[in-house]
């Protein structure tokens, strides 16, 4: 029954036509307005964050890896696209985890605890609600991504903090 | 203030109802409401890093699982996190289980025995041989619900990584090696 309620939601939020958020997540699809968005973010961190020499990093590898995993969990799990709008034409690659979610939630996990999370948290929200809006990924892609997002995350820290240990030990 | 035994037993409790929901309501359903869990977290722990408000419930449980000066509410993320992305990573429900026990009957274990440990490991000081023998026995109850030789080489793999201080939580690091494991010798 709750997954019969779960498809009713995908399907009622690609039935939506939100005149505003309809063009801002056309924008948000193509490859090249993710990019001009998330790199803009990318820098606003420069100005946001304070420790922005242990936190960039951080950023970097983990968009990196995110971008690795999704693609790597496309190809293991193989889900068709849902497709179930006609906003935006439907390509052919496959669904889960959803890599244009997972960049957003990349850059929420690292702003915790930063008055700058609000910001990244819309970001990522319109992102993931985007992706079904346009009715190209479903519910569980977008929950994929933000587990995609906490690995990559995960290694990226304690790759980064490693780094610096061994950095500050030879300095010492 | 909870005691450390008491955190423990809820720490292994928890494991038991995410297991639970997991048989109940299959993995995309419960991934998804993971999903929202994690989110809620994020935010819950933001505002209690930022804004120090009391929060009904949530600084509850926040008691029950949090270790006094902490970042409060980052433990059960990671918990909550380690499950989740276990949840994901796999269609079958003994390897998510095996795992699962793993984190909370073998961690749990491990901190209840490791604390009144005596013999310290020569690798991590914070750490003592009692506690990771008791991760060790308490994850061999993997065995039961996936009675596989890879689990004991995932069980093996997990006690040595768990006994390392890598400045993670072992919480999120015991479900990522060990799914990871699963999931490289599948």
């Amino acid at each position: 029954m709750v997954g019969k309620m779960i498809k009713s939601l995908e399907f009622f939020i690609a039935d939506l036509n939100i005149p505003i958020f309809h063009e801002l997540s056309i924008f948000l699809d193509h490859p090249l307005g993710l990019l001009i968005v998330t790199s803009l973010l990318i820098f606003s961190m420069t100005v946001l964050f304070k420790q922005k020499r242990t936190v960039m990093p951080i950023v970097l590898m983990s968009l990196l890896l995110t971008s690795i995993f999704t693609v790597g969990a496309k190809f293991v799990y193989l889900d068709e696209r849902p497709c179930i709008s006609e906003k935006v034409e439907c390509t052919e690659s496959y669904s889960f985890p959803s890599a244009h979610s997972a960049i957003g939630f990349s850059l929420l996990l690292p702003s915790l605890g930063t008055p700058a999370f609000w910001f990244y948290l819309i970001y990522a929200l319109i992102l993931a609600f985007s992706r079904l809006y346009l009715g190209v990924h479903t519910i569980l892609d977008v929950a994929g991504a933000l587990g995609v997002a906490i690995i990559a995350y995960t290694i990226s820290k304690f790759v980064i903090l490693k780094i610096e240990m061994v950095a500050h030990e030879i300095r010492i | 203030m909870r005691s450390e035994f008491e955190r423990q037993v809820f720490h292994i409790f928890l494991g038991f109802v995410f297991i639970l929901m997991h048989l109940f309501l299959k993995r995309e359903i419960f991934s998804i409401i993971m999903a929202f869990i994690i989110m809620g977290g994020l935010i819950t722990i933001q505002i209690k890093m930022c804004y120090k408000i009391k929060i009904p419930y949530i600084d509850f449980f926040l008691r029950m699982f949090e270790r006094p000066r902490v970042a409060p509410g980052l433990g059960s993320l990671w918990y909550c996190a380690g499950v989740f992305v276990t949840g994901l990573l796999f269609y079958s429900f003994n390897k998510f289980f095996a795992v699962v026990l793993m984190l909370a009957v073998g961690d749990g274990l491990a901190t209840i025995f490791g604390i009144h440990g005596k013999h310290k490991l020569p690798w991590n000081k914070r750490k003592t041989f009692e506690g990771s023998f008791a991760f060790f026995a308490g994850s061999l109850t993997a065995l039961i619900v996936y009675p596989f030789p890879i689990t004991f080489f995932v069980i093996i793999v997990s006690t040595v990584i768990e006994s390392i201080d890598f400045k993670l939580d072992d919480n999120a690091l015991i479900p990522l090696a060990a799914g990871a494991l699963y999931f490289l010798f599948k």
